[in-house]
């Protein structure tokens, strides 16, 4: 006898957890990277997956993400104001650890990521949620596009405008 | 002024070589390459995730469809593999197989409630009858397990057995790899006739019948669970593991290269894995086709 494969509901409380966890940090941050807001990027993302789970019956788990993202979306669109986007140099970098640089070398380094920050948080909203998903989540381009609900070449024309304007601004305060 | 390199191509890498050339020789090259490698060590904040999740669950569902409830019919939800896997159901003595393939994840529940989530490259087998007096499975690979509460629940691996009660934990048995997390309730680890009893936040390290480490401090889940690989003491042959197994890829490795790390890889980015890796051990890749890597010494 053969097990006919079950479509697989969002319902279970094991399936929408798992769903949860490899979904949540990605939603949170593109929240986060639009609009400044920790506590705002919290609760919208909890918000829209509570829509999840009580809508779990009309969703299969395959329209899951597109699902979550246009609740997250729709909560924000009245939203105007928006703060400041802070983020910090992860400490754990890579599994090298640098050990012959030089105090210019290091002094150069950080004054260089000092200006990357106040780019980033100078960039149009467009360009700042698409440059910090490739960036900062390791999203590709197509899995952006699929996010945020735009074409590839959206994406890739945001990215493009992203870097020139880094680029631009970081110059400029040299 | 319009740049006129593709610089969204450039930086996913997918310009060709002679693009690559002109633009590495053109004055601008440097800052951007400056702000590519520093971009992406950047971080978000940190927040609580299993926190909302908790809230989430929380929220009482509206009863849409008023169904009868069996609740003597365990959930027999088998979620089975989406691709080659395919289980079968025989009767009495006979055995249930669920396995994630490369690449894959599987989330599926046991007779009595309690939920698996299999990591890629891992398989689990155990008897459906008569499960709610004798739980008792065995696992090649790794598995994060939600126990419900019950008669004692046994885990068998090649390389040592977990019993629990009513517990939260995660088992890896790979090669000559032994580790147990233990995430909530109490879980006694069996190895080479010793015996290690693990409460929440407590973790046992076991590399080659040794007990190397013993940590209390882990996260509340595992990292799998969230698109990370993590090693311990590795060496570079079990992490090329871990990574096809991930990836569902074939790594292809001509260089012997004994040093060990510790470290987390990520799970859904194989660039950066790559990149980190590279580093690491001062080497070089190339990516022929989608699912095949091959590395090389660094010149």
């Amino acid at each position: 006898m053969e097990e006919i494969k079950k479509s697989i509901g969002v319902c279970e409380e094991m399936v929408f957890s798992n769903f949860f966890r490899l979904n949540v940090k990605t939603l949170r941050n593109y929240l986060f990277y639009k609009f400044g807001n920790q506590e705002q990027a919290n609760d919208i993302s909890q918000e829209a997956f509570v829509k999840l789970w009580e809508n779990c019956a009309e969703v299969p788990l395959e329209k899951a993400k597109s699902f979550v993202y246009k609740v997250a979306n729709n909560a924000t669109l009245n939203q105007i104001a928006h703060q400041k986007v802070v983020l910090n140099y992860s400490k754990k970098e890579n599994l090298v650890h640098s050990t012959n640089e030089s105090p210019e070398f290091i002094l150069e380094e950080s004054e260089f990521k000092t200006k990357l920050e106040k780019a980033i948080s100078n960039l149009t909203e467009a360009q700042r949620t698409a440059f910090l998903l490739n960036r900062i989540d390791g999203k590709k381009y197509s899995e952006i596009a699929i996010l945020l609900e735009i074409s590839v070449k959206a994406v890739e024309k945001r990215i493009h405008g992203a870097l020139i304007s880094l680029r631009s601004e970081i110059e400029n305060l040299k | 002024m319009e740049s006129k390199f593709d610089l969204a191509k450039w930086l996913a890498g997918e310009m060709t070589k002679a693009e690559s050339d002109a633009f590495e020789q053109s004055p601008e090259f440097e800052t951007y390459r400056k702000i590519k490698e520093y971009s992406s060590k950047l971080k978000a904040p940190e927040f609580n995730s299993e926190e909302i999740l908790k809230n989430v669950i929380a929220h009482k569902k509206e009863p849409k469809v008023i169904k009868p409830r069996f609740n003597w019919i365990a959930k027999m939800v088998a979620v089975l593999v989406i691709g080659l896997g395919i289980g079968f159901f025989f009767l009495q003595s006979s055995s249930t197989t669920e396995m994630a393939l490369a690449g894959e994840k599987n989330t599926f529940s046991l007779p009595d409630n309690s939920e698996v989530v299999l990591n890629s490259g891992s398989e689990i087998e155990y008897k459906k009858f008569n499960w709610k007096y004798h739980r008792e499975l065995n696992l090649k690979g790794e598995a994060f397990f939600k126990v419900a509460k019950g008669e004692k629940f046994d885990v068998n691996t090649e390389l040592g057995k977990v019993t629990v009660v009513g517990t939260q934990f995660n088992v890896k048995s790979r090669n000559k790899n032994f580790e147990v997390e233990c995430f909530e309730g109490k879980v006694k680890v069996s190895f080479n006739g010793k015996q290690v009893v693990l409460t929440k936040g407590k973790s046992v390290f076991i590399q080659n019948g040794a007990e190397i480490e013993s940590r209390d401090d882990i996260s509340e889940t595992p990292n799998w669970l969230q698109n990370e690989m993590e090693f311990n003491n590795n060496s570079l042959s079990e992490i090329i593991a871990e990574m096809e197994r991930q990836y569902s890829i074939s790594i292809e490795n001509k260089l012997t290269l004994d040093k060990k790390f510790s470290g987390i890889l990520p799970s859904d980015n194989l660039e950066t894995a790559l990149e980190i890796l590279s580093k690491t051990y001062k080497l070089s890749y190339s990516q022929p086709t989608k699912t095949k890597v091959i590395l090389t010494k660094n010149e």
